[in-house]
Order: C-alpha cells, then sequence, then structure tokens
C-alpha cells in the first residue's frame, strides 16, 4: 500500500501551513510590539515616579513654606508639566480651605487655568472632562462661564463634571433646565444623577418640590424623593406624602424611605395606609417609617403584618414594633408566645434583646 | 479528524477577533461612571460576599482579611466553613476573636444544618458560619440564606480579590439595572506574585514551568473564549472564583445545586434555563476588568486532579441540561454556547488525541505521507502559538500594569512551549475527566495549599 499524499492536498496544507505561520509570526510581532511599548513604559515611570516625589515637595513647598519660593516651578523641562498638572489634580483634592485657595493661586501663576479653559475646546473628552474638573476649583468669572457653556457638551462626563461645580457654587438657576441639559438618557447611570439630586442647594429646593408632581421618568423621582428626604427639605413633605398614594410601586416605597429620612412626625397619621398597601417592596418600607416615626395608632396593623406571607414584611413588621418601645415590644412578646407564624417574631426578640444586651 | 480541526481553528480565530472587539467596548463602557462616583453614591447596591471553605486553614484568614479592605461603600463577608477537618473553623475564630451569635435565617435555599453562626462587633460585616459538611454548593446555600444585600458575590476562599474588584464588577447593575443577573470577572494566577496583608502588592511569575503555563491559559480562556461568547451574549460559565450575581436570580433557581462539580457552570445554565422557560428578559456578561487571584496548581499530579474534576463538572451540566442542547427557546446558549462545548471539549479532545497519536503510527506503517505528518504537527503548534500570544498581547492591553521585563519574557516563552507536552497533556486528562464522569465517580480530590508568597521579613 502506498503512502496517502494526493497533490491537491499537498497544495491546500501548503497554503495552511503558510497561513498559520503567518499567523503566528504576526502574533509574535505584535507582542514584541507589546513588549517594546512596555518597557518604554516601565522607564518612563520609574523616571515619572521620581520626578513626581520632587514635584510635590516643591509645590507643598510652595504653599506651606514659611516663605514663597516663587519661581521653583519656573522653567520645567516640558515632560515634566503633565506631571506637575497630575501633582496639582491630587494634592487638590486632598486639601481644604486657605491652603487649597494658595495652590489655585499657584496653579493660575503657572498658567494651568488657563490652559484649561482652552482645553473644553479639545476634540477628546477625556480632556474636556480632565478641564472641567480643574476648572471646578476657580472661582472666577471666566471659569465659571466656561463651566455653564460645558453643560452643553456633547459628552455626559464632561456635562455632569461641570454640573457638579456649578451646583457646589449654586450657580445653577433651574433644576428642570439643568436635567434639559443633561439630557439623561434610560441607558445613562441613574447613580449619577442620584448624585445630582443629593448635592441640590436649598435655592433649587422649592423647585424641585415642584417637580415631584410632574410626570418626570420613575426612576428620577424615586431618586429625587430620596434626596430631598435626606437632605431633610421639610417643604417637600406634602409632595413626598401624595406620592405615597400615586406613584408606582418602586416610587412609593422611595417616598416612604424619604420620610422616614424627613423625620416628621406627621407621617404617623399616613403610615397606615402605607402597611395596608398593595406592594410588598412598599408595605416594608412603610414598617421602617413606621418604627421610625409611626405612633400608637400602627401597632395593629403591624401586629396584623406579622401575618404576612412574605418574610421580608414579617421580619420589617417585627422590627418595626421592637423599635416602637415598650408596647410594641410586648405585643411582639406575646405575638411570639403563640404557634405557627410566630418564627420571624421570636427571631427578631432574640437577637435585638442579645444585641441591646451588649450596647448596654 | 482534519476537517474537525479546521473547524475548531475557525471559530477560535473568529474567537479572538470577537474578543478584540469586546475588550474595546468594555474599556469604552467604563469611562462615565467613574469611581468616585460609585463609592459617594448612597443607593449602590451592597454586596454580599459567599466565601466557601473546606479545608483551607493555611490561607482563610489571609483571605478574609483581604476582603476586609475591599474597596466598597456597603459589602458584608459570610464565610461558610463547610465541616473542614483541619482547623479552619478554629483559625476564623481566633483570628477575628468571634462570638457566637442566635441568628437565624429561613433556609430558602436547602443546605446542611448550621453548628453555629459567629460575628465580632469590631467586623460587624464579617459573618461566620459553622456547618456540617455538604459540599462546596451546600456551604454556598447556607452563605445565601443568611445574606442581606441584593448582590451576592462567591469568592473561593483561596483567591484573593482586587482593591476594585466589586466596584467594577457593580458598574453593569448600575448601568442596567433590571434585566441583568450576573456578571463574571478575570481570574488571574496569584504563583509568583508578592502578598502583603491580603492584597497583591507586585505582579509577578512563577519559578515553576506549571504554574507559569497556566497563567497564558487562563488569559486564553477568560480574554479571548470568554469575551467571544459574552459579545455573543451566551455566556454560559462564570468562574466559581469570582462572579457576582443578583440574589433573588439565584433564590429563584433554587439556589446552587447539590451533588454537583460544576456548580458555578451549572448555575448559570440553570438561570439560562429558567428565564428563557419564563420567557423573562434577561443578560449576563462577562467584564474583564475585575480580577481575581487564585492559587494554581504547582505540580502536575494537582493539576490533573483539578482538570479531570472541571472535565467532570463540565459532563455532568451537559447531561443535565441536554434537553436545552439545540432548542431554540434556549436561543444562543441552545444553539450556539453548550452545543459548542460537546463539541470541542468533550468530543473534541477524543479527535485531537486521536489524531495525535494515529497520524505518526500511520506514518510508521507506510501509510501516510512525512509531509502530510510534518504538517498536521506544525499546524496545531503554529496555531497553539498564535492563540496563546495572541492572548498575552489582550492581557497586555487589559490587564497587566507592573509587569517587569523578565516576567514578559518568561510568559512568552511559556506560550511556546505549552504547545509540546502540556496541552497534550491537557487532552488526556479530559478524556480521563469524561471517563470518570461515565463511570460515575463523584469526589472532589484535594488541593494541597502553599498558601500565597510573602515578602522576606
Amino acid at each position: 500500500m502506498s503512502a496517502w499524499s494526493p497533490d491537491f492536498d499537498l497544495v491546500l496544507l501548503d497554503g495552511v501551513i503558510r497561513l498559520c505561520c503567518w499567523l503566528a509570526a504576526g502574533s509574535v510581532g505584535l507582542w514584541l510590539g507589546c513588549f517594546v511599548v512596555r518597557t518604554r513604559h516601565l522607564r518612563r515611570d520609574a523616571r515619572d515616579a521620581a520626578a513626581e516625589e520632587s514635584l510635590i515637595q516643591l509645590v507643598l513647598a510652595e504653599i506651606t513654606g514659611p516663605a514663597r519660593a516663587t519661581g521653583a516651578l519656573t522653567g520645567l523641562p516640558a515632560w515634566q508639566q503633565p506631571l506637575l498638572r497630575r501633582v496639582f489634580e491630587n494634592t487638590l483634592n486632598q486639601i481644604k480651605g486657605a491652603d487649597q485657595t494658595k495652590l489655585v493661586d499657584l496653579m493660575r501663576r503657572e498658567g494651568f487655568l488657563q490652559a484649561a479653559l482652552q482645553e473644553l475646546g479639545s476634540s477628546d473628552p477625556a480632556v474636556r472632562q480632565a478641564a472641567a474638573g480643574f476648572l471646578s476649583y476657580d472661582e472666577t468669572p471666566a471659569a465659571l462661564a466656561a463651566l455653564q457653556h460645558a453643560l452643553q457638551d456633547r459628552d455626559l462626563g464632561v456635562q455632569l463634571t461641570a454640573a457638579r461645580a456649578l451646583l457646589q457654587r449654586d450657580q445653577i438657576a433651574s433644576l428642570s433646565g439643568l436635567l434639559a441639559d443633561l439630557d439623561f438618557l434610560p441607558h445613562d447611570p441613574p447613580l449619577v444623577l442620584s448624585d445630582i439630586f443629593a448635592r441640590l442647594p436649598a435655592s433649587l429646593h422649592p423647585e424641585a418640590v415642584q417637580l415631584l408632581g410632574t410626570a418626570l421618568p420613575d426612576e428620577w423621582k424615586r431618586m429625587l424623593a430620596i434626596a430631598l428626604g435626606r437632605n431633610q427639605v421639610h417643604a417637600a413633605f406634602a409632595a413626598l406624602a401624595a406620592l405615597t398614594r400615586t406613584g408606582s410601586e418602586r416610587v412609593r416605597a422611595a417616598a416612604w424611605v424619604a420620610l422616614r429620612e424627613l423625620g416628621d412626625p406627621q407621617v404617623g397619621e399616613l403610615v397606615g395606609d402605607g402597611l395596608r398597601d398593595s406592594s410588598a417592596t412598599v408595605r416594608q418600607a412603610a414598617c421602617q417609617c413606621a418604627a421610625a416615626l409611626g405612633g400608637p395608632d400602627v401597632l395593629p396593623p403591624l401586629l396584623a403584618l406579622l401575618a404576612e406571607a412574605n418574610w421580608g414584611v414579617r421580619f420589617a413588621a417585627a422590627n418595626a414594633l421592637y423599635d416602637h418601645g415598650r408596647e410594641g415590644r410586648q405585643l411582639l412578646a406575646d405575638h411570639s408566645q403563640q404557634a405557627g407564624d410566630a418564627d420571624v417574631g421570636r427571631q427578631v426578640l432574640r437577637e435585638r434583646e442579645r444585641e441591646d444586651t451588649r450596647g448596654s | 479528524m482534519l476537517g474537525f480541526t479546521a473547524l475548531q481553528y475557525l471559530l477560535y480565530s473568529l474567537h479572538t477577533i470577537l474578543a478584540f472587539f469586546e475588550l474595546r467596548s468594555a474599556q469604552r463602557r467604563d469611562r462615565h461612571t467613574e469611581e468616585g462616583w460609585l463609592l459617594g453614591a448612597k443607593s449602590i447596591p451592597g454586596i454580599s460576599l459567599l466565601v466557601p471553605a473546606y479545608n483551607e486553614e493555611r490561607t482563610v484568614v489571609e483571605n478574609i482579611r483581604s476582603l476586609l479592605t475591599l474597596r466598597y461603600p456597603r459589602f458584608e463577608i459570610i464565610v461558610v466553613n463547610d465541616g473542614s477537618t483541619d482547623g479552619t473553623a478554629a483559625a476564623v475564630i481566633a483570628a477575628f476573636r468571634l462570638e457566637r451569635s442566635e441568628l437565624q435565617r429561613p433556609p430558602v435555599a436547602p443546605c446542611q444544618p448550621i453548628r453555629g453562626i459567629y460575628r465580632q462587633r469590631d467586623f460587624p460585616n464579617l459573618l461566620f458560619i459553622d456547618k456540617e459538611n455538604g459540599g462546596k454548593s451546600d456551604a454556598l446555600n447556607a452563605a445565601l440564606n443568611h445574606a442581606r444585600h441584593p448582590l451576592v458575590c462567591g469568592v473561593d476562599a483561596d483567591s484573593l480579590l482586587d482593591h476594585h474588584a466589586l466596584l467594577k464588577a457593580v458598574r453593569p447593575f448600575v448601568e442596567q439595572p433590571g434585566s441583568l443577573l450576573a456578571v463574571g470577572g478575570t481570574i488571574r494566577i496569584a504563583n509568583g506574585c508578592e502578598v502583603r496583608s491580603g492584597l497583591i502588592v507586585r505582579e509577578g511569575t512563577p519559578h515553576r514551568l506549571v504554574p507559569l503555563i497556566q497563567i497564558v491559559e487562563y488569559l486564553r480562556a477568560f480574554l479571548i473564549a470568554r469575551l467571544a461568547f459574552s459579545r455573543l451574549g451566551s455566556v454560559s460559565i462564570i468562574s466559581g472564583a469570582f462572579g457576582l450575581f443578583k440574589r433573588s436570580a439565584v433564590l429563584q433557581v433554587g439556589g446552587y445545586s447539590h451533588g454537583t462539580v460544576g456548580e458555578d457552570m451549572e448555575l448559570i445554565v440553570k438561570i439560562h434555563r429558567k428565564f428563557c422557560d419564563a420567557g423573562q428578559p434577561y443578560h449576563i456578561l462577562f467584564i474583564p476588568d475585575p480580577v481575581c487571584w487564585t492559587e494554581a496548581p504547582e505540580t502536575l499530579a494537582q493539576l490533573r486532579r483539578q482538570r479531570t474534576r472541571w472535565q467532570r463538572g463540565l459532563c455532568e451540566v451537559l447531561w443535565l441540561h441536554r434537553g436545552m442542547l439545540l432548542r431554540p427557546r434556549y436561543g444562543r446558549i441552545g444553539l450556539l454556547s453548550l452545543p459548542l462545548f460537546v463539541l470541542f471539549d468533550v468530543v473534541g479532545p477524543v479527535l485531537d488525541l486521536a489524531g495525535l497519536t494515529l497520524l505518526p503510527l500511520c506514518w510508521a506503517a507506510g501509510l501516510l505521507d512525512f509531509e502530510l505528518l510534518a504538517a498536521f504537527f506544525a499546524v496545531v503548534v503554529l496555531y497553539g502559538i498564535f492563540l496563546s500570544m495572541i492572548a498575552l498581547v489582550l492581557g497586555e492591553l487589559a490587564l497587566f500594569k507592573t509587569t517587569r521585563k523578565r516576567d514578559m519574557l518568561a510568559l512568552a516563552l511559556a506560550a511556546i512551549a505549552e504547545n509540546f507536552g502540556y496541552r497534550q497533556l491537557n487532552l488526556l486528562w479530559r478524556i480521563e475527566g469524561t471517563w470518570q464522569f461515565i463511570r460515575g465517580q463523584k469526589h472532589w480530590g484535594e488541593m494541597i495549599r502553599t498558601g500565597f508568597h510573602r515578602p522576606p521579613a
């Protein structure tokens, strides 16, 4: 029998081997490229680390030293300019008050703030965002105007950085205008918006309260409600109370969370409705609110919730009873003596009493 | 046989291209959600870390210390001692001065009886559960029952998480709330790295060839195969060493299944099955950046035990969920992901090894030309080098930050060396694992831990 080696197979095989050779050689070449770049980076990183260390010392000497060593930072080689910028960025985040003001002055003297104004026109969104971050420390009218302009940037990151800076200085005239500028989409990170709401200055609170009653998307409304509660905006009470009845399930739950954060005793008159809500999530949130603010009227509905099918609600109700004071605890203890649905009651009593004993 | 090899290589090439695109998209996606926003945000979802431990006396304390230092605003660590026969429980209780607690939670997911629950006021987010032995799934279920947060993250007790891993892994949950059920991250090998206070302070490479080659192997598996499947929307495995799940979704499928050694893959496939059956929209992602470090086997004997176990786990899952194979109602998982596993991970090793042994025999018997034999081996080796070098390039783009020159060279040499013997051994172990599955073997085997490398005092 002769060996199997038909001609056409050999031609095909030759092509396949050539292809594999090219692939292997190409991948090795790519890796070599990475190797060269990495080697350069390692060398550069070592050099930069040493230079950055000395720049930090120079900057600290400039802003905290007894006598200003003005001019120590001028005449730096071009490769050290980005390092100096990084030192400024890092130091700005770490210091406050008069030292921060001195640092901003130093940055202005060194021309970094003027450069940031120009960088806002860059085509690279990362550069624009960094520039907006830099300008957020600058109190000059030019910087404020540039940040206002950055609110209309096409990049969300730049817009948010500008918005955060302007909110901090109470330079936003209208919350709805800001939301329109930001043009949030459903796929944008909702936490970012939550952060914006948490930073609202007092001047925007009336408008924010008004917005709760409008057709904002549910997710926004939910975050706005919680932010107003956490910021103790008492004028929002009526709007939040209305939300507990009219919003979607998640919005209603958020409204109860907000009311609890607000800590207004009037909530005791409403919380019974929340405890009877059709949604388990809302009932759970209302339980927590009842624990903090409810009067004696909430005890019967809380006790009724101990027989719920939903474990989370039972647990929240038992905790609420425990937190309600002596009367609530007695009711919980009586209930936990019964068989059947008393599992959660016993568990909460055991855990909480143990915690209280340790605490005392 | 040659046709099968050609098909295999064609698909691997396609995976490589998809992985490049997915890596680029993943790097772009991260830009808007800065870590600062996430850290400062009060409404970020809390995470319960589920840490099953069985005979992990040497590494468990260091691992918990590392987890306690994670950069994340709201998380708890639930360590479960799964009836260890060594001093795991005593080591944890002593190291963290834990005290017995009366805490009880309803057993939503089934698990063995709990002997005791321990906590300490100084570490309010650490809970230690001591329970009867029931296997890894059982321990994870016990932890799941006690989890308080909406997201749970399975972490092996022999693994170390990157400082920012949770912040990176939670991003997709923040950005796509609702339909996202799970996110997997990359597992890297810690052998040779310098660990201080439970953190990797310097990346390095091990001196031994076996773990060195596994670094390349892991990069290939995570940065080519899983990224490509993520791009195709058909992630069917998230490593048990590090994966973030929506707790409600895990409970909806009854928690982790008992009696399987591939509980991580089984859970993901079960979730796919449940949600496809229910017609609920959902998705599962793999993102390359959150990194978990694990200790790899140092010897061939340990590696063989691990690989045969993995293969048995894969076979079990494929057998358990054979009803999903080639069924259009299960979408890309049923039509693409699972069939590819059957083809390339169960049938493939048999065909590959048959090729590697039969072709030289045919040549020796004078049935095959030497040129054909040499060409076959050249293609196998060259393509193997191509895949491994591309994995190193992807690793360089996505993960490496502080690699030294000598580490890079060592990895490149390992990428070439693995084609001469290591891959062939792997094929053999896979066939052995499949055979063990057919014979009904269930044991886990033992992994000997040496502990993470610490700098000299």
